[in-house]
């Protein structure tokens, strides 16, 4: 399935699928950095996320018509994604406690669970980023294991801190900035993941990936977390 | 140059042309919400087109100018005036040191900007001078708060033809909807009730999304995988209303949409304030591109 379809008088979306997966992600990935590369003089936003890649584009210069052709040029390409591309690894640094995570003992009551294997289970995948979005910098990554899955909050909280580690379903990550949220909260950051912090930007991209390292209360508030 | 807030008025920010190009991080575009006043004001001063102004949201706002400045205000029909004296919107006015500016509340449309010529000097976050309270890039304007202006050594201004300022209305406005998005796969049932009733404007309007009240569509689909959004996109939540998505909006969401307002439209929208009776329309593209290029021609906008 691959389907063009117009989204505004300059815009428009790429549908690749109507499932989520991996595999899709990474054609996702390669995609967008076709585009925004070979396209680039067209291309003002690109939003990948998930299944699909949103467009808009300077109408001064190209027709809606005219840049479906050319999508489509690139997208009935023959491709070989190279799996050892240069995915780049993201390591946050995270205490697991009930005193940020506020959701924790009730997940681990539920799961009937020690926090010692809520926190090997959480922190041992390597995810994937399939989203941005929500709000600066959310990424939304997956997938979290079946053993630790929870809804989401039935009533999102109005504010939940930046630095908050989240999970809900089949997916986890964390709050950028004070915002309101319904995650099921597990932890918490002592980095700034905001977009103030510009270090950070060139790792957040949909395909890259994220992993969760474990910290204790000290470790956490000696790099300037916040309890 | 700098002028020092008097009354800051319930919702006034700084806005531009927009933040562009960083929406795969999850940042929104915003911007001045009412783009074709905006520009106006500029253009009438002889500014670039994406110059920051002040947009100030049900007026109620007051400055002192700390030097001789030239304004031009645009926006909702409302009463202006210097030191008590009524003046006029649409038009360039001259500041001197010591002039207190006044916006009463608006009697038509919700938003005005406040133009300076030269453009206000604030913090650029991104590209852009425009404040995104949800995203917590900038903040609202308070009392006493003073604003910097850039200093320009020419007087060059630019008289328009009266009939191009936009006309605002309080009763019905139509909006014209291009087909996107999932509109294919709404039942036919739900497109006519939403091409053929009025909606109304629900209390829950502002920089990032406008709800409106109605007969309710009965045949939703329960979400889309979150996908990009544009702006004026036209959502169906679960109960059947639709809620537009504006300039501060979240960049991806999983509402399924059966539209999105034109572009020039939306600065219709953005004026209108609860109780704003709406209704749609169907539009071609080719006319949304022809008209949306005539208007980036008229104002000299790059993008």
């Amino acid at each position: 399935m691959l389907e063009i379809i117009p989204a505004g008088e300059n815009s428009l979306i790429i549908y690749f699928d109507k499932k989520i997966d991996s595999n899709l992600l990474r054609r996702i990935s390669y995609y967008s950095e076709t585009i925004s590369k070979e396209l680039n003089k067209y291309i003002i936003e690109l939003i990948p996320s998930y299944v699909s890649i949103f467009i808009s584009f300077n109408l001064n210069h190209i027709s809606q018509f005219e840049l479906i052709q050319k999508l489509e040029r690139i997208l009935t390409k023959k491709i070989n994604i190279n799996d050892d591309r240069d995915i780049p690894l993201f390591e946050i640094p995270v205490y697991y406690g009930v005193d940020v995570g506020l959701d924790l003992k009730d997940i681990l009551q539920k799961k009937k669970m020690e926090l010692d294997q809520f926190i090997a289970i959480h922190s041992q995948i390597e995810y994937e980023i399939f989203a941005i979005g929500f709000a600066p910098n959310f990424a939304f990554l997956g997938k979290i294991s079946n053993d630790i899955r929870v809804p989401r909050l039935k009533t999102p909280r109005i504010s939940v801190p930046a630095g908050s580690v989240g999970i809900a379903d089949s997916q986890t990550g964390v709050y950028p900035i004070n915002s309101p949220g319904g995650w099921n909260l597990v932890g918490k950051t002592p980095l700034d993941l905001s977009i103030s912090n510009n270090e950070i930007s060139s790792y957040l991209r949909v395909g890259g990936k994220v992993r969760f390292k474990p910290i204790s209360r000290d470790e956490f508030i000696s790099q300037g977390g916040l309890l | 140059m700098s002028i020092k807030i008097i009354k800051p008025g319930i919702l006034t920010t700084i806005q531009d042309t927009g933040r562009y190009g960083h929406m795969h991080l999850g940042i929104s575009v915003s911007g001045a919400l009412d783009e074709y006043s905006y520009q106006l004001g500029n253009f009438i001063l002889n500014n670039p087109s994406d110059s920051a102004s002040i947009e100030v949201t049900y007026g109620d706002f007051s400055f002192l100018s700390l030097d001789v400045m030239h304004i031009c205000v645009t926006g909702a029909e409302t009463e202006i005036s210097i030191n008590n004296q009524p003046n006029h919107l649409n038009k360039v006015i001259t500041l001197n040191q010591g002039d207190i500016f006044e916006i009463k509340c608006p009697k038509k449309a919700i938003r005005n900007y406040v133009c300076i010529k030269g453009g206000i000097d604030s913090e650029i976050f991104y590209n852009s001078r425009s404040c995104n309270v949800r995203e917590a890039i900038g903040k609202k304007i308070t009392k006493d708060q003073v604003i910097k202006t850039f200093r320009v050594d020419n007087d060059n201004i630019n008289s328009i033809d009266p009939s191009l300022a936009p006309k605002y209305e309080n009763d019905l406005i139509t909006l014209r909807v291009l087909p996107t998005y999932q509109f294919h796969e709404f039942s036919d049932n739900d497109k006519a009730l939403f091409f053929s009733q009025v909606y109304s404007v629900s209390k829950d309007f502002d920089r990032t999304g406008v709800r409106l009240n109605g007969g309710k569509m009965t045949d939703v689909m329960k979400g889309v995988i979150s996908e990009g959004s544009a702006v004026g996109s036209i959502e169906i939540t679960p109960k059947g209303l639709p809620i537009i998505l504006m300039r501060d909006a979240p960049t991806i969401g999983g509402y399924p949409k059966i539209g999105t307002v034109f572009s020039l439209d939306v600065p219709y929208l953005a004026q209108s304030g609860y109780g704003q009776r709406i209704r749609f329309e169907l539009m071609k593209y080719v006319e949304a591109e022809s008209e949306r290029r005539s208007f980036n021609d008229l104002f000299g906008i790059e993008a």
